[in-house]
């Protein structure tokens, strides 16, 4: 199930929110972490009903993993629980060959940031970082809470152990919560999905015969699309998660305002930025072992980050390319960064950005060259046609939102208008939280709109 | 008080979510859906079999937006809201000029495989048919296309001369005569009304420019065709096709008819009914108003009561044709009009069966190009 669907909200939505809360909260959130795991367990297995086994098996054997390795992690005897770690990495990483890399299943939705949270409980209890878990639906909970299911953020078990016991939903949280929701299905449905269909009429082009201003708005609009889809889903997670009670980490801090590529990463996908750093980076040794000894930790991190996206080679070589920026960055670059003005430095961070989302676009790498001509005005397509000029003009008013809403211009504005706490701070609230979700609903349902134009022929 | 203004918003988002919901329990089960003129899917039952393999959830999301309350409104809602966002076009429909929505025809409608194999087929039926029968070949090119002064700034639109270049060079040294230049005629008549605002068809004025260029080509008196210029106005609150797809529209169309007509017989589909008439008038009730025509596309239609002249002709037609056959109907003996579509007989059997002395292929060009089964039926 997805959550910009009309089932999500006039049944599953409604439904979840009435159990949880007439349900009761004592024997410390036992019984609501009950109704969020089987919810969750309906939630991931209506799109695909056998995978309903592979999450409960994953849960399983994390379970018992996390709790085996926690029994002797008290009892001083810690090499014997490392090897429940080691199993639980192997276990899991086996799950993700076997299904996202072996390419001979469909895959398993949100397996990429579930499996990774799996892997933080064992280690997180490992390193005395966290209990393990004794409750079975609590961990359950964790593992397959269906507001971070699909798209993260990749909550580590650390975060949010004390608040699977011990938490409560006042009404300024489930304010929030609402309000942030509803500005991420905003930002999935009405404008990812719009900046998606110019991209997606970009690409129905044929490259040979594309114009240059139509190669560029076609990545300009991936950039975007990436951007909102992506940073949408983590506000209705983050959302959600607040609606229930929970405060979990941020995924997304404005990243193309960043000024460097360093800095991009610091905001980009925070979750999974900071689990490699603290999973894999420090592991290794981080930056403490000499200049060569990080410049290959740095590469395997962005290795594995690069392939965690995909099976595909140009995922790999997206991963590479930041490496490489990375890397420089480190060396020098980032010194220069620092004094050129801002502006120049945000430009810079903004183009390497913007090419390497043409890597992630095609997954074909031979796509890329001829996508690059067409760009540099080689192809046979010229600078502009009028088709382009359309494509231009009538998604003028689009693309300048989605411009501005990439900023920390509306949070700023919202900010401003939360603080005033009044009544027509509540009301402008309200009245964004109708509007924004009655927008929705109808883009929701237009996009189901399918007339049988039978008479047409 | 402090509280309560905390709980708004929060009250706000319940009442939606909770709203939509108990609506979408409580509105009644439709099985049809006359704007997007098909059937509705209804809540389907609950089987253990189904829902392991998904065709229950796949057919209950299908139920929930099928069935959900006030689904034309909120259509319509979307289709304003991109109006504003600067968009010219929803759901593949151009807002153009003078209130006329127009479908966006693209590279894909116009498959370069389908649409050459069917002029190939086509090009060789005239070929084998010509020696029996006077065959035409009239292809009406879509109204985006010859309405394209009213298309939005720039809005792209496929360039439909390929097609008829394509015609042109398949039929070779046929094409003379055989070709009926109608687009060039309704090229010269494009500020009339000759297509509709809300729909694909063109009207029954296009319609009358298409009769004439075909009697310019049988080579009869223009008289014929000028005597016929006189209509009717049966209805004024039109919403067609191109309407139905974005539930917007400024202006109605009007309907005319080309009347009063002599009394024909009509039998539909090989003895189903007979009526005197090539019109249902019936239908301008409903919603599907086109349907006034021969009742929307039948399979066969044989009409008699034209002019004792001895001569037969087979039509071979999509929808386009039905607001034309009027016309045609009193200059010959016997009509018989075919919907290859709707009819599993090949070209050639129809030329045998009823021994025609005229052909009439009369087809859209974009129904024609996408046509999937048009070369297999007349080769």
């Amino acid at each position: 199930m997805v959550f910009s669907s009309l089932l999500f909200f006039v049944r599953f939505l409604p439904c979840v929110l009435l159990v949880y809360f007439i349900v009761p909260g004592y024997m410390r959130n036992t019984w609501k972490n009950l109704v969020l795991f089987l919810f969750s367990l309906l939630f991931y297995a209506w799109g695909e009903p056998v995978y309903i086994w592979l999450m409960l098996f994953s849960t399983a054997v994390d379970y018992i993993n996390g709790g085996l390795c926690g029994y002797f992690v008290e009892r001083d005897r810690r090499s014997t629980a490392r090897i429940f770690v080691v199993l639980s990495v192997v276990i899991n990483l086996s799950l993700l060959a076997v299904f996202k890399y072996a390419g001979k299943f469909a895959l398993p939705i949100g397996i990429s940031f579930y499996t990774f949270q799996s892997m933080s409980y064992t280690i997180d209890v490992y390193r005395g970082k966290a209990k393990a878990e004794k409750n079975p639906l609590n961990f359950g909970a964790y593992i397959s809470a269906f507001p971070q299911l699909i798209a993260g953020p990749i909550v580590r078990f650390s975060d949010i152990a004390g608040q699977l016991r011990e938490r409560r939903s006042d009404i300024e949280k489930i304010r929030y919560g609402v309000i942030r929701f509803v500005c991420g299905l905003g930002k999935k449905v009405l404008l990812a999905n719009q900046a998606g269909e110019i991209f997606y009429t970009v690409t129905g082009y044929n490259v040979d015969q594309m114009t240059t201003v139509a190669a560029w708005l076609g990545i300009l609009a991936f950039m975007l699309q990436i951007y909102f889809d992506f940073s949408g889903y983590s506000d209705m997670a983050i959302g959600l998660m607040a609606i229930f009670g929970f405060t979990i980490p941020e995924n997304f801090d404005h990243p193309y305002e960043s000024k460097s590529i360093t800095e991009f990463w610091r905001r980009w996908h925070i979750s999974l930025g900071s689990w490699f750093k603290e999973y894999v980076y420090i592991p290794l040794g981080g930056s403490r072992n000499g200049m060569a000894r990080t410049f290959i930790n740095i590469f395997i991190v962005w290795f594995m980050t690069g392939m965690w996206h995909g099976a595909s080679v140009n995922f790999i070589l997206w991963g590479l390319y930041f490496c490489f920026f990375l890397i420089m960055e480190k060396i020098w670059l980032l010194k220069l960064l620092d004094r050129l003005p801002r502006w120049l430095s945000h430009v810079y961070a903004l183009v390497v950005i913007y090419f390497g989302w043409l890597l992630f676009a095609w997954e074909d790498i031979h796509g890329h060259s001829v996508y690059l001509k067409a760009m540099a005005g080689i192809g046979a397509g010229g600078l502009i046609s009028g088709e382009t000029l359309y494509l231009l003009i009538s998604n003028a008013v689009l693309l300048l939102i989605l411009v501005i809403g990439s900023t920390s211009i509306p949070k700023r504005a919202a900010v401003f208008i939360v603080k005033k706490e009044g009544i027509c701070s509540s009301v402008i609230q309200s009245v964004y939280v109708v509007v924004i979700f009655v927008l929705c609903i109808a883009y929701l349902v237009n996009g189901t709109y399918n007339p049988f134009l039978y008479f047409r022929f | 008080m402090k509280p309560m203004k905390k709980m708004l918003p929060v009250l706000a988002f319940v009442a939606v979510l909770f709203g939509l919901t108990i609506l979408s329990l409580t509105t009644e089960e439709k099985t049809y859906s006359s704007t997007e003129k098909r059937e509705l899917q209804t809540r389907p039952k609950v089987k253990i079999k189904t829902i392991k393999n998904g065709e229950f959830q796949q057919k209950y999301e299908t139920y929930l937006s099928d069935q959900f309350p006030g689904r034309d409104e909120w259509v319509q809602l979307q289709t304003e809201i991109s109006r504003l966002f600067g968009k010219s076009e929803s759901n593949g429909v151009y807002f153009g000029k003078d209130h006329y929505l127009l479908e966006h025809y693209s590279e894909e409608d116009f498959d370069e495989e389908t649409m050459t194999s069917n002029i190939s087929a086509l090009a060789a039926f005239v070929k084998r048919t010509k020696k029996q029968a006077d065959v035409k070949v009239m292809m009406v090119p879509t109204k985006t296309w010859i309405l394209r002064d009213k298309l939005p700034a720039f809005a792209p639109t496929f360039e439909e001369q390929r097609f008829y270049d394509e015609l042109d060079r398949q039929l070779g040294a046929d094409a003379e005569g055989i070709l009926i230049p109608v687009k060039e005629k309704l090229k010269e008549h494009a500020p009339e009304e000759i297509y509709y605002r809300t729909d694909h068809h063109w009207t029954t004025l296009g319609a009358w420019y298409g009769y004439e260029a075909y009697v310019n080509a049988m080579g009869d008196d223009a008289g014929r065709a000028n005597e016929k210029k006189r209509f009717v106005q049966v209805c004024d609150d039109f919403y067609g096709t191109t309407y139905a797809k974005v539930n917007r529209a400024s202006q109605a169309d009007a309907i005319y008819l080309y009347e009063p007509q002599p009394v024909l017989s009509v039998v539909y589909n090989m003895g189903e009914k007979t009526t005197d008439s090539l019109y249902e008038m019936e239908h301008l009730e409903t919603k599907d108003q086109y349907r006034v025509f021969t009742g929307g596309n039948q399979a066969v239609l044989e009409i008699t009561g034209g002019e004792e002249n001895g001569k037969t002709l087979l039509v071979i037609k999509d929808s386009f044709a039905n607001c034309m056959l009027p016309f045609l109907a009193e200059d010959v003996e016997k009509m018989v009009v075919v919907d290859l579509r709707q009819l599993n007989i090949g070209c050639d059997a129809l030329v045998e069966r009823f021994s025609p002395t005229e052909v009439l292929v009369l087809y859209n060009d974009a129904q024609f190009a996408k046509d999937r089964d048009f070369a297999m039926k007349c080769s």
